[in-house]
């Protein structure tokens, strides 16, 4: 499904990726760790298209697509969802009607006709129940005056609703409390299906608790320095990076 | 103080009026002998000009310096308009400042309406009574409005009637291909206890240079409750210069919202007397100046007595070369205590060589009072331009819904049946454009 070969990319002239090999087959979960400032952010954002960061090596192949060269709503449309660290407010602009335009360009994207207001209103009452959002959030503006367990669990709602075949989950567990914690693991694995993949960024065990993955990545100077399966996650959270990093200097 | 251009319009004048019959009305003649001599001391105010700084922004000097003819009587105004809006109402049709037949409509509630020199005829008492008592002396435009008027719109709903429908006026302005000035004086007298809704639909016929001026007196009874919308949609060669006088009585309210959403030069000036304690004014708008427009929204809110409560909210977005003003006073006088007063002003700029001006004025002279103001001018955010299309919305309808996202909070203020879908209808269709 996604293929990153030897990925770099700079943020004002500054190399934050350096050579990332990574790749992703349907039906996976990767969890990507490191410590801070390892570049997992950069790295979820450049396979998003954000237009900060520049990409000066490498390639993506996107279901054999070339990923680098499509436009991020295209990116979007073709099924690749980022969910946000720090999701944006957008004043003025109603969850329902964003999600509306969004559902829409994605189906027409898809070759699909729209979807009836009353399909589109029954898809959005089953949706948010995922990750049990207060369905009176849809009539209030884009994460405005959310709580910040509110905003991640939004997330997740707009994924169920896109329905993307890769989904980066970029520290969706930064943040929450326990209970949030649990309903967004618990509504990540409840999307999960033969023909998607998630890739999930994180600092922490606990989420890979519910979202339980393939394989778990380590992020170090822009590299991924080791892999291995989940079992790598728990000793990490006993042990720290210190092991893994003396080992690549 | 150069007077080539007052003096220019003076002449005209004296042309105009030698050729006038002697079909006029005694109580319109009285009130341009009286505006004549208020023009001759008078200026045509220049950028930065004027009494109390309301022209700072704005240069409308030059604007009255073209050779454009005059408009006379005018042709009847067309009775179907395909531009017409789908609002339910009684229709007031205005085209070049004169409803054309010059009739007036009389509802069996009392309520009468249409033309104002027809109701200057056949109700001599009651259009004198309310007839340029509310405006400013000082002011140039109602002044040369009045010198030049031959009609405008008239409204009057008596005591205790509560109108259903809302009145729709129907402005138009242009000529075919001719480049004209037209001038009008409008009155619309709410009594005790009265509730109306009115529309204020300002159109351009043609594409030719207009220049309209007119000059509204508003009197708002004891506990009446009114609501005014105003969209202006001119052509690209049109300017409007648009006084406004609001009185309100003790307990009333007073809702106004205007849309700017096409023109050369759209230049509002808002008077509200908050006279009667417990009055209560709201004063919204939208400006969308793109290409080379230029809107200018100036207002004076007055707290003349105690326990008044207003609130101002504008928004603006200016693209291209466009800019946008907002202007607002807010006055209180000195026993004026327990004044509730807010005002608000945001602007987008989408590009360098727009413009947005935001001046709030507090005068304030009683002690026991609420007044605040906020202002905000920046751009779109791009962290939610991309966030959208993170979700697969493309760039344009990104930042349309931005757009639309920001305006539509004072849009959707209105209570007119079909009105907030109209007015978002054209919000869309102009942002597209900016």
């Amino acid at each position: 499904m996604l293929e990153v070969k030897n990925l770099h990319a700079t943020v004002d002239g500054k190399e934050i990726l350096r050579g990332i090999n990574f790749s992703v087959r349907a039906g996976e979960v990767h969890a990507i760790m490191g410590p801070n400032g390892s570049g997992k952010s950069t790295f979820a954002s450049v396979l998003a298209g954000n237009e900060r960061f520049e990409v000066t090596d490498g390639e993506v192949l996107y279901e054999g697509r070339d990923l680098l060269s499509m436009s991020i709503e295209d990116r979007a449309r073709a099924g690749i969802f980022l969910g946000f660290q720090y999701p944006v407010e957008i004043p003025g602009v109603s969850m329902a009607n964003f999600l509306k335009v969004a559902v829409s360009e994605k189906r027409k994207y898809q070759g699909l006709e729209p979807l009836s207001a009353a399909e589109f209103l029954r898809m959005m009452r089953e949706r948010a129940s995922v990750v049990e959002l207060d369905s009176k959030l849809t009539s209030r503006a884009v994460n405005e005056g959310f709580s910040g367990g509110e905003k991640k669990k939004n997330e997740i709602f707009q994924m169920a609703m896109l329905e993307p075949k890769l989904a980066i989950l970029d520290e969706t567990d930064s943040g929450l409390d326990i209970d949030a914690l649990r309903i967004v693991g618990t509504g990540v694995t409840k999307l999960k299906r033969p023909d998607n993949a998630t890739v999930v960024i994180t600092h922490y065990q606990r989420l890979l608790d519910y979202i339980v993955p393939d394989y778990v990545h380590v992020l170090y100077k822009g590299q991924i320095i080791y892999s291995g399966d989940k079992s790598l996650a728990l000793k990490l959270e006993k042990e720290g990076y210190d092991w893994l990093i003396n080992q690549y200097e | 103080m150069e007077r080539s251009l007052e003096n220019r319009w003076i002449e005209r004048y004296r042309a105009w009026a030698a050729t006038r019959g002697a079909a006029s009305v005694p109580l319109l003649e009285a009130v341009r002998r009286k505006a004549l001599e208020a023009f001759e001391r008078l200026e045509i105010p220049a950028k930065g000009s004027g009494h109390g700084d309301r022209y700072h922004y704005t240069d409308l000097r030059t604007a009255f310096a073209g050779e454009y003819r005059l408009a006379t009587e005018a042709a009847p105004a067309s009775a179907t308009d395909s531009d017409s809006l789908p609002i339910q109402g009684h229709r007031i049709r205005l085209l070049n400042g004169g409803c054309g037949e010059k009739t007036l409509t009389r509802l069996s509630n009392g309520v009468i309406f249409g033309s104002l020199a027809a109701a200057a005829r056949q109700e001599p008492s009651l259009v004198e009574r309310y007839y340029d008592t509310l405006t400013d002396p000082q002011d140039v435009f109602s002044a040369m409005s009045a010198l030049w008027m031959q009609d405008g719109v008239f409204v009057y709903v008596p005591t205790g009637v509560e109108e259903p429908l809302p009145f729709v006026i129907e402005d138009e302005v242009g000529d075919g291909g001719e480049a004209l000035y037209c001038f009008a004086r409008h009155l619309f007298v709410f009594e005790r206890g009265s509730a109306a809704r009115l529309v204020w639909d300002h159109r351009s016929r043609g594409e030719a240079s207009t220049l309209k001026c007119g000059t509204r007196e508003v009197s708002v009874g004891e506990d009446a409750r009114i609501e005014m919308v105003e969209l202006y949609r001119l052509s690209a060669q049109a300017v409007s210069v648009s006084g406004g006088y609001v009185r309100q009585a003790r307990n009333s309210r007073f809702e106004s919202l205007s849309a700017s959403f096409n023109g050369a030069l759209l230049r509002h000036d808002l008077t509200v007397m908050l006279d009667g304690c417990g009055a209560e004014n709201r004063t919204d708008g939208v400006m969308l100046a793109g290409e080379a427009e230029k809107f200018d929204y100036t207002t004076d809110i007055r707290h003349h007595v105690s326990d008044c409560t207003s609130s101002e909210q504008f928004k603006s977005i200016a693209s291209g070369e466009g800019t946008a003003v907002f202007s607002g006073r807010i006055y209180v006088a000195p026993d004026a205590q327990r004044t509730n007063a807010y005002q608000q002003n945001n602007g987008l700029i989408l590009n360098t060589g727009a413009h947005v001006y935001t001046k709030p004025q507090l005068e304030i002279y009683a002690d026991d009072v609420k007044c605040s103001h906020g202002a905000t001018v920046g751009q779109l955010d791009p962290e939610a331009i991309y966030y959208m299309r993170q979700r697969g919305i493309s760039l344009q309808e990104a930042r349309r819904l931005q757009m639309y996202g920001f305006v539509r909070e004072v849009l959707g203020k209105t209570r007119i049946e079909g009105l907030a879908e109209v007015l978002e209808a054209m919000a869309v269709d102009k942002i597209d454009r900016l």
